[in-house]
């Protein structure tokens, strides 16, 4: 098989909450892997480590101590390098009793080393989407200028007018209507959805590798949410682009996602096909999926008026990461059989079937039980 | 039948726009009304819902009935006392039957309070209660929003989202009001707390027989809470009557597709009725639109679907004859020449 585009082993992130006077273990062992062509979606609560697994990969992180450890492999344009390549000789950690209590990191020094991966990296070969596109595009500046100078940037189009013609072919091609007339605007006059949709060209336009979408429909309206899948929808299916979708909310990964990781308290508990572990029949489900997939109200729910069902409690906070299950305080599925096991012992991330891993000890993996 | 808490008739709300350097600089700018000419009334112990996308007017409601911002003109009707003109003095003792809980978290959290601070200083708004009276009610507000006491010593930083948001419903039940504005109060949380919050409001409507004006664009959930939903379209009511009825039978092409864009999140047999070939067109650049000056005639049209099907009927943009409100009978109004 073609090695995986990206490639994440054992990333761990790491930042220090002066409020807390605590590190705070953000991404604590991630390995993911998005195949070329494939779009791979993350999920779970907000606090859960998506945000920053993404922000790691494109080597956006910026506070500190920031990444600890772990490989990024990207194999693109017939190079595969290693973004993380060097990192251990930057950082140590010490931790006590399950808290991290001291991370060594030269800093700079590892900022001056990973910018130096990174170039022609980021925006180029990963170039990533946001939450609140109108806090991501300039105010001073025009949707079409904005467009022009990422394309003569990243692509072999250096004429200002054919880097024109192309930028109008990206904003038609998200769907903005009168694309001549709305390369003039400025991104305030432009609602939400519409500043989606221009950061989304803004993104393609530099043919990336790998486009990360990161909430890309939350805080939008439920009607332009829909809209904005749609158009993921579309342009992948047009572009065969390889995406790493983040979102909250599992019935937007569910309707864009080939494979689907679930993410709680910094670690990866489920991963597999999307028809696999979000199939209605699926016998073998992390208990923190099921609950996500039970918080969407189903239209029965609504008709009879019923209870909807929360996850209860909050999510974890990762400074005192629990010896056990990290979703063991909120888990309703635990049985007297596997109780020790869930409150002392933190389940590996076993494979159930090829292709498909649960981190739980409802489903010991075949052979290690 | 429970008896009327809330009227609202021909409520409207101007505001001066400032768009664009020009009109910023010379304090110009063209009117805008983002509420204009609303009728509905409320009854005791019910929840109306009040939907449509960002910018068509909600909020103004919102703020404008419970007297938070001055109407223009037409006439708000509280508890059989017309509270439209009352001044600030007159309005004092009625503040704290009505009360709004924010779409921002962080509204009315005083970033420098601890959550036991922010809770007596609600419960002190309107009344003096002796130490053990505030200690006494700061554990029932606690227990009513289920929040944990060890959270009392906790700054609003300290809070997750949904901590955020129980402690703002805490303060705004503090001062026991009657009626709540409810301005999209899950919106900003994630899905999973989302249906915790909507289970508290619930069973806060239960226990103290509170009204709710519940505003939000998560059209399942305000299915799910609300008797009547109204759906406005920049500054109007276009349809209106009970929950399931607009849900179900939607008799408006915007209520249609509105209720039909979540059709992918929830598959409903009835969302996917709604949607016709037509829908389905508008769809594709739903959203790519922002919001224009009303037009003569039906407001609609530029967007409306049925008004291209039937081939652009003259009426639709007549200005002498913008769609009224129309009884279809079950209580059911809507605002279009062909529903
Ligand atoms: N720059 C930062 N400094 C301190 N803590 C952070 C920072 N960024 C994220 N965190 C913390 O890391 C955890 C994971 O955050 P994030 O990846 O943003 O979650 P998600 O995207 O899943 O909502 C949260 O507890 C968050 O508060
Ligand atoms: N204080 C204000 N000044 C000027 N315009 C406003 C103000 N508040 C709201 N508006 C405008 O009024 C319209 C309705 O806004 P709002 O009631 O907030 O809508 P919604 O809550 O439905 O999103 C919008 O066009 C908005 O820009
Ligand atoms: S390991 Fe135990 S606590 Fe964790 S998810 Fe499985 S059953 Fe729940
Ligand atoms: S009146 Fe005409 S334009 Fe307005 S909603 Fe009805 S059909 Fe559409
Ligand atoms: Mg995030
Ligand atoms: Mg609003």
């Amino acid at each position: 098989m073609d090695a995986p585009l990206l490639a994440i082993e054992n990333l761990r992130t790491y930042f220090y909450s002066r409020a807390k006077r605590a590190f705070i273990r953000s991404v604590d062992g991630v390995s993911l892997g998005v195949t070329r062509g494939e779009t791979l979606g993350i999920v779970g609560e907000s606090g859960s480590g998506k945000s920053v697994t993404a922000l790691s990969a494109a080597g956006l992180v910026t506070a500190g101590p920031g990444v600890i450890s772990g490989r990024i492999h990207l194999n693109s344009n017939g190079a595969s390098r290693n973004l993380l390549d060097g990192l251990e000789k930057y950082a140590r950690v010490t931790e006590q009793d399950g808290r991290v209590v001291a991370v060594e990191k030269d800093e700079r020094g590892w900022r001056r080393r990973s910018e130096t991966l990174m170039a022609g990296v980021r925006g180029k070969e990963i170039a990533m989407i946001f939450q609140n596109p109108r806090s991501a595009l300039n105010p001073y500046s025009t949707i079409g200028k904005q467009l022009v100078e990422t394309i003569r940037l990243h692509t072999n189009l250096k004429r200002e007018s054919e880097a024109r013609e192309r930028a109008i072919h990206w904003l038609d091609r998200v769907r903005i209507d009168s694309p001549r007339l709305r390369f003039d605007n400025f991104p305030f006059g432009m609602s939400g959805g519409m500043c989606q949709r221009a950061m989304i060209a803004m993104a393609l336009s530099a043919e990336p590798s790998l486009l990360i979408a990161d909430e890309p429909t939350t805080g939008l309206d439920a009607t332009i949410q829909s809209r904005i899948v749609d158009l993921l929808a579309e342009l992948k299916a047009e572009t065969g682009i390889t995406t790493l979708l983040i979102s909250h909310d599992i019935s937007v990964i569910q309707r864009l996602s080939d494979r689907i990781a679930v993410m709680y308290g910094g670690t990866v508990v489920e991963t597999g096909r999307a028809a696999e572990v979000l199939a209605p029949e699926a016998k073998v489900r992390h208990p923190y999926t099921a609950a996500l997939l039970a918080s969407i109200p189903s239209a029965e729910t609504i008709r009879r008026k019923s209870y909807l069902q929360a996850i209860e409690g909050e999510v974890l906070d990762t400074i005192e990461v629990p010896r056990g299950c990290r979703f063991y305080g909120r888990c309703n599925r635990v049985t007297e059989a596997i109780r020790e096991n869930c409150a002392g012992l933190e389940p590996p991330l076993g494979e159930v079937a090829p292709g498909h891993k649960v981190r739980c000890w409802l489903y010991p993996s075949p052979g290690k039980a | 039948m429970s008896r009327t808490i809330l009227e609202v008739t021909d409520l409207r709300k101007d505001y001066r726009q400032r768009r664009g350097l020009v009109s910023m600089l010379t304090g110009q700018g063209r009117v805008i009304p983002a509420v204009d000419g609303v009728s509905f009334y409320l009854r005791e112990n019910e929840t109306v819902g009040l939907v449509g996308e960002s910018g068509c007017g909600k909020t103004t409601i919102g703020r404008t009935v419970l007297r938070l911002t001055d109407a223009s003109s037409g006439r708000i009707v509280f508890d059989g006392r017309d509270i439209t003109t009352l001044s600030r003095a007159e309005l004092r003792p009625l503040r704290r039957e009505m009360q709004m809980i924010f779409q921002d978290l962080d509204a009315g959290l005083n970033p420098e309070m601890r959550v036991r601070d922010i809770l007596r200083e609600a419960l002190t708004v309107h009344e003096r209660p002796s130490d053990a009276e505030i200690a006494g009610r700061v554990r029932e507000l606690l227990e009513q929003v289920s929040l944990k006491d060890s959270k009392l010593a906790n700054f609003p930083s300290e809070l997750s989202g949904g901590e955020k948001r129980r402690v703002g419903i805490a303060r705004v039940l503090a001062v026991r009001p009657r009626l709540i504005v409810a301005d999209e109060p899950t919106s900003a949380l994630d899905i999973s707390i989302q249906a915790q919050v909507v289970n508290l409001l619930r069973d806060l409507q239960k226990n103290l027989g509170l009204t709710y004006l519940f505003i939000s664009h998560d059209l399942p959930v305000v299915e799910l809470v609300s008797q009547k939903v109204a759906v406005m379209y920049l500054g109007r009511i276009v349809e209106m009557g009970l929950a399931e009825r607009i849900a179900h039978q939607p008799r408006h092409p915007y209520t249609g597709i509105l209720w039909s864009s979540l059709a992918d999140k929830q598959t409903t047999e009835v969302t996917r009725r709604v949607t016709n070939v037509a829908v389905e067109r508008e769809r594709r650049t739903w959203g790519v639109f922002d919001f224009e000056q009303p037009t003569s005639g039906c407001r609609f049209a530029p967007r409306c679907p049925l008004y291209k099907e039937k081939g652009r009927p003259a009426i639709c943009t007549d200005p002498a004859s913008e769609p009224q409100l129309r009884d279809v009978g079950h209580g059911h109004v809507v605002a279009c020449h062909f529903a």
